[in-house]
This record gives C-alpha cells, sequence and structure tokens, in this order.
C-alpha cells in the first residue's frame, strides 16, 4: 500500500511548479476568506456579547436570539440559504460573499459567547471601580470589561480561528476555486486521477496554519494553567 | 411575501413533502448516534494511549488526534470516499476478510469520516479531563490504600467525567451538525433532502427554514443541556 503511493505516478504531477502555484493560489484565497470572516465575527461578536449583558430586555433578547440559533445551525445550512436564498430574492452576492456572510453569522454567534463568557469571569470588583471612577456602562465595556475578556478569551478566539479556516473548505460546494475544490479539479482531470496524493497534499496545507495556530493558542494560555497542565 | 404566506408556504412544503424530509431527518439522527457511539470508544482508546507509557504508542495516538483535527473534515471525507478506492486490491487470505477492495458506500464512508473526525476531538475532551484531575489525588487513594484500578474507577474517572462531559455534548451537538457535509458524497440525509427539494421547486426559503428548525430541535436542546452541565462543573469546584 505504502510502495504503491510512494512509487506511484500520482505524484509525477508535482514535479511542475504549475501545480504547487494553482494550490497555493488556492490555499491564499481559503486564508483571505478566513482573515475577512474572522475580523467580522470578532467586532459582530463583541457587539452580540455587550448586548447579550444588556440591562433592556428590548436589546438581550434579539442577540440572545442571534446568537443561539446561527450558533446551532449546520454552517453548510447557511451557505446555501444565503447563496440560494438570496439569488431568489434577486440580490446578486457572489458565491465567495455568500461563504464570508455565512462563515460570519456563525463564528460571530460562537465568538460572542466566548466573550460573553470572558466579560462574565471579571470579577465584579474591577467593573464596579470602573463604574465608581465616574464611567459610564458603555464605557466600561469598551475599556475595561472588553479588552480584558478578549485578552483572556484570546486562546479560545484562536481555537475558534482554526475551526473557521478549515470550513472555508465548504466555499467549494458553492464553486469557489479554493484549496479543496482546486483539488479536486487536479485529481478529476483524466490524464491525473490522483485523489490519494493530491487530497494528502492538500491535507497538509490545511494541517500547517491550523497546527500552527493551535500551538499559538497553547502559548497565549495564561502561564499558571500551562505549568499546571505539564 | 408576508408572514402569514410564509406559513401557508411552510405548511404547504411540509404536507407535500414530509416523507423524504422525515427520512433525511432520521438519516442525521442514525448517523450521528452510530458515529457518536464509534467515536466514544475511539477516542476513549485514543486518551488512553495517549496516558500510556510506551513512547510509540503516545506518539500514533497524538498523530491521529492532530491530524484529524487540523484538516477539514470536508476532506476527509472525500479522502475515504473518493481516494480510498484508488488503493491496489488486496488479496489477504483470509477467511471472512477475503478480498479487500477498499471501496466504501457513500454511508460506510460518512460513518468513517464522522466518526475519525469526531473520534479525535472526543479523546482530546477526555484527555483535558484526566488530566483535570490532581496528581495529588491518586497518590492520596494510593496511599489509602486503594489498587491502581480502584483509584481509577472511584477517584479519577468520576472527576474527570466532570469536566468531559459538557464537552462530550457540544462534541455531539457539533456532530448533528457536521453531519450535514456528508450530502457532498451523496447521502441523503435532512440538508440534502431539503437541498434536492428546493433545486426542483424554487422554495429556497421555505425548504431551508424547516431543515434549519429540525436541526435547531436537535442542537437547541443539546446546547441547553450542555451549559447547565457547565454550571453544575463550575459550581462543584
Amino acid at each position: 500500500m505504502s510502495s504503491y503511493v510512494l512509487a506511484g505516478a500520482g505524484w509525477a504531477p508535482f514535479a511542475e511548479w504549475s501545480i504547487w502555484r494553482f494550490l497555493l493560489e488556492g490555499l491564499f484565497i481559503a486564508l483571505r476568506i478566513a482573515a475577512v470572516s474572522i475580523t467580522l465575527s470578532v467586532v459582530i461578536g463583541v457587539v452580540m456579547a455587550t448586548a447579550r449583558l444588556a440591562h433592556t430586555r428590548a436589546i438581550r433578547w434579539p442577540a440572545g436570539v442571534y446568537v443561539e440559533m446561527f450558533r446551532a445551525t449546520p454552517l453548510l445550512l447557511l451557505i446555501l440559504f444565503v447563496f440560494f436564498g438570496s439569488a431568489r430574492a434577486h440580490l446578486e452576492i457572489g458565491p465567495i460573499a455568500a461563504v464570508t456572510i455565512a462563515l460570519t453569522l456563525y463564528n460571530s454567534a460562537v465568538i460572542a459567547e466566548i466573550v460573553r463568557a470572558g466579560i462574565l469571569s471579571i470579577s465584579r470588583g474591577v467593573i464596579e471601580a470602573a463604574r465608581s471612577l465616574g464611567l459610564t456602562y458603555l464605557q466600561t465595556m469598551r475599556s475595561v470589561a472588553i479588552p480584558m475578556a478578549l485578552q483572556r478569551m484570546a486562546p479560545a478566539i484562536v481555537s475558534q480561528l482554526i475551526t473557521l479556516f478549515k470550513d472555508t473548505s465548504l466555499a467549494s460546494v458553492l464553486g469557489v476555486l479554493e484549496l479543496s475544490r482546486r483539488a479536486r479539479v487536479i485529481y478529476d482531470t483524466p490524464t491525473y486521477g490522483n485523489p490519494i496524493e493530491v487530497l494528502t497534499v492538500v491535507a497538509f496545507f490545511y494541517f500547517v496554519p491550523s497546527y500552527l495556530l493551535s500551538r499559538l493558542a497553547q502559548r497565549l494560555e495564561p502561564k499558571s494553567e500551562r505549568g499546571r497542565r505539564g | 411575501m408576508g408572514l402569514l404566506g410564509f406559513a401557508g408556504d411552510v405548511i404547504e412544503q411540509i404536507r407535500l413533502h414530509y416523507p423524504a424530509l422525515l427520512r433525511g431527518y432520521w438519516l442525521t439522527i442514525s448517523l450521528t448516534i452510530i458515529s457518536m457511539t464509534l467515536a466514544t470508544v475511539v477516542g476513549t482508546v485514543t486518551a488512553l494511549l495517549r496516558a500510556s507509557e510506551y513512547r510509540p504508542l503516545r506518539y500514533l495516538s497524538s498523530v491521529y488526534v492532530e491530524t484529524f483535527r487540523n484538516t477539514p473534515l470536508l476532506i476527509q471525507l472525500y479522502f475515504w470516499f473518493f481516494a480510498l478506492p484508488r488503493l491496489p486490491i488486496l488479496e489477504t487470505h483470509l477467511p471472512v476478510i477475503g478480498t479487500i477492495n477498499w471501496l466504501l458506500s457513500p454511508m460506510q464512508a460518512a460513518i468513517l469520516g464522522l466518526t475519525a473526525y469526531t473520534g479525535a476531538y472526543t479523546a482530546e475532551a477526555l484527555r483535558s479531563g484526566l488530566r483535570s484531575v490532581d496528581p495529588g489525588q491518586t497518590e492520596a487513594a494510593r496511599a489509602l490504600g486503594l489498587t491502581y484500578m480502584q483509584t481509577r474507577r472511584h477517584v479519577v474517572v468520576p472527576q474527570a467525567l466532570r469536566i468531559a462531559v459538557p464537552l462530550l455534548t457540544s462534541i455531539l451537538s457539533a456532530l448533528f451538525r457536521n453531519s450535514a457535509l456528508v450530502s457532498v458524497i451523496g447521502v441523503v440525509e435532512l440538508l440534502a433532502a431539503a437541498d434536492r427539494i428546493q433545486q426542483q421547486n424554487f422554495q429556497t426559503f421555505v425548504l431551508f427554514t424547516v431543515a434549519g428548525v429540525l436541526y435547531l430541535s436537535l442542537t437547541l436542546p443539546l446546547a441547553w443541556a450542555s451549559t447547565r452541565l457547565e454550571r453544575r462543573v463550575a459550581r462543584a469546584q
């Protein structure tokens, strides 16, 4: 089995730089979708987390519905919903934009929960101190609670970024020529027909950024925690 | 189209297509239950191997966990379904097993893919549970005269599960959602069922809303349970 894979003609196309460039361009597209989505998700996630902790029920409630609904729905369903739904509503949304919107809906809901947990983990004394210094509720959130929560929850947010990056592969379902789709383009070419080799290489392309991010997440964990876990 | 018109369309589509939608819903549930059961076995074995004294076993299990967690499920499903059959046919000359042609049905590839992916996450959840128990507890239990197995069973595992169970609940919820991906290799589960109908009658909003509500009927109770379990753990600490 290993001798087949190692000696097989399936690796021959990889002698050409053009194949590598084709795949690297796909990786770049995947990374770009991930970068845009994570940025939007953190911004919307922070807004939703703050809204969920607001005193006014009319603010708390819609934010709660948004978070609970979008983080409990399959991402692929959201992608198809945004893409085909917008087409039915005669909105011209391209496949990359549709995937970015769907990824943002899902991940902003997840990050909202992460940030909310972060804000709730800050001791009451800190919040009260800020309020007693004359800061308003929103000022306290903006300059004390949210920065502290983001710092504390940085490992969880980086872990979510790994999930998001892997999920960009779902863009291929809409025909976006990102990394996964390009893999299929290569191995569906009759002269190549080498899914084992191509999928191994592409898996590696996903693995490297994900693994590096998971190491980063570990390093971001508080020192005491890291020491305890050995 | 108005909210009332939309509600009417929903009822109409459910009336017309409930057999196909229910079949998909049931397949989603079966896939999840089968894969979660298998993933729990795989995850437990992996977590135990990762705590083993033999370096090669530790190494192999962490390679498995890191590989399957750091690559997309979609690529893994493609691998099981499209790449595996390219391996040369294997004549094992063994009874029962016989010839292996590596060909998997969409359903088999789906279960293998979901199990392998979820197993890696399960192993991590169990490991973090085991690691959360202070080694001093094991030492204390041993000093009190409990055997190694007794210590594991009565002291370590119950405490480890307290940490692991909320994590496992969210893994189960993720599995429900991830099972939608097997539609790309031709398994007609809930999402694929809804998609096939909307491709024909263009009732996109209606059918995806119905599918979404059916998914939420499974994932929302789990999210709720997970929050409650987490709170219980937090209070116990």
